[in-house]
């Protein structure tokens, strides 16, 4: 029972701490963001094993974890709102080449995030360029280019 | 229920199912949520999760001064710390009386300096020490939580009063 509730719990814990500070927190991984994750994943894990290292622990935390996951998405396919509360919803942030100062801002999100996406993606040179950015719930920038 | 593809709003003729009421509130409670999870990190500073920090223990000092964890997580090796006065106890040896509730919630992992004897007393386990006539002498006991939840301690010293250590222990 105990590693049962241990994955849960850590599993909530993280979707409330990442919730909590935005799409954009691990979306794009920089070197510093890649060494930071693996600290988590390292952090969590020894918190999820506890001092038990046993086959059955691990399978029990694996199945734990993957059932939770899976009963999450079948919520979110199910409920807007939960999907909505879980993952946030799509944001427009340029919108003919005006970027939306503030909803940027509130998101984390810079021009120079919008360019890197509009180069990356579409090969736009400008931010006039660009008909729509939008932060999607993946934490991701979709560039829409003007016609 | 999900909205069907013809529901999906439209702004300036993208189809994108964003809401800006519910961005407002997500911002908000984003803002309240790291609020929370900053006051969490300060608490945890402040030793109330255990560990270091000026909340983190505690000092018993009448009649006998014994430190105590006050927050401990499980697992975590914590320390009972025991100053005994050049007056407890009989001739050449100290007792220290640990009550069983003690050993419920943690289990003793070190014991400096070694007892002399150990013995089964009326709900509770006695340890016998060789007197030491120093100011500063101590006993210590290293433990580990291994329940979780409110737990008391009840040490008694020779034939001073018993003195209640109140501790937490945190998942």
């Amino acid at each position: 029972m105990d590693s049962v509730l241990r994955a849960a719990g850590i599993y909530l814990f993280l979707i409330l701490v990442f919730r909590a500070f935005g799409k954009r927190s691990l979306a794009q991984i920089t070197t510093f963001d890649f060494v930071m994750l693996l600290i988590v994943a390292e952090t969590t894990q020894q918190a999820l094993l506890g001092e038990d290292f046993s086959l059955t622990n691990c399978f029990l935390l694996i199945a734990t974890l993957l059932l939770l996951d899976r009963l999450f998405s079948l919520i979110k396919r199910r409920s807007t709102w939960f999907e909505s509360v879980s993952e946030g919803r799509p944001l427009i942030i340029v919108q003919n080449g005006q970027p939306l100062e503030d909803r940027m801002k509130k998101s984390g999100v810079d021009v120079a995030d919008v360019l890197a996406a509009a180069r990356e993606l579409q090969g736009l040179e400008r931010l006039e360029q660009i008909k729509f950015a939008v932060l999607e719930r993946s934490g991701l920038i979709t560039i829409i280019p003007r016609g | 229920m999900k909205p069907a593809p013809d529901e999906i709003r439209e702004t300036d003729g993208l189809q994108v199912d964003e809401d800006a009421l519910f961005q407002k509130r997500s911002w908000r409670v984003q803002s309240v949520g790291r609020g929370m999870i900053a006051l969490f990190v300060l608490a945890g500073l402040a030793g109330f999760f255990g560990g270091a920090g000026p909340a983190a223990h505690g000092t018993h000092s009448r009649p006998v001064q014994i430190r105590y964890p006050r927050f401990v997580r499980m697992h975590a090796p914590v320390q009972f710390l025991i100053t005994v006065p050049p007056d407890a106890g009989g001739a050449g040896t100290v007792s220290v009386a640990i009550n069983k509730e003690f050993f419920d919630s943690f289990e003793v992992e070190q014991i400096v300096p070694q007892p002399r004897a150990e013995r089964l007393g009326q709900g509770a386990i006695i340890y016998e020490f060789d007197r030491v006539d120093r100011a500063d002498a101590s006993i210590s006991f290293r433990v580990k939580a291994a329940k979780r939840g409110a737990t008391t301690a009840t040490f008694t010293v020779g034939s001073a009063e018993p003195a209640k250590m109140k501790s937490f222990v945190f998942p």
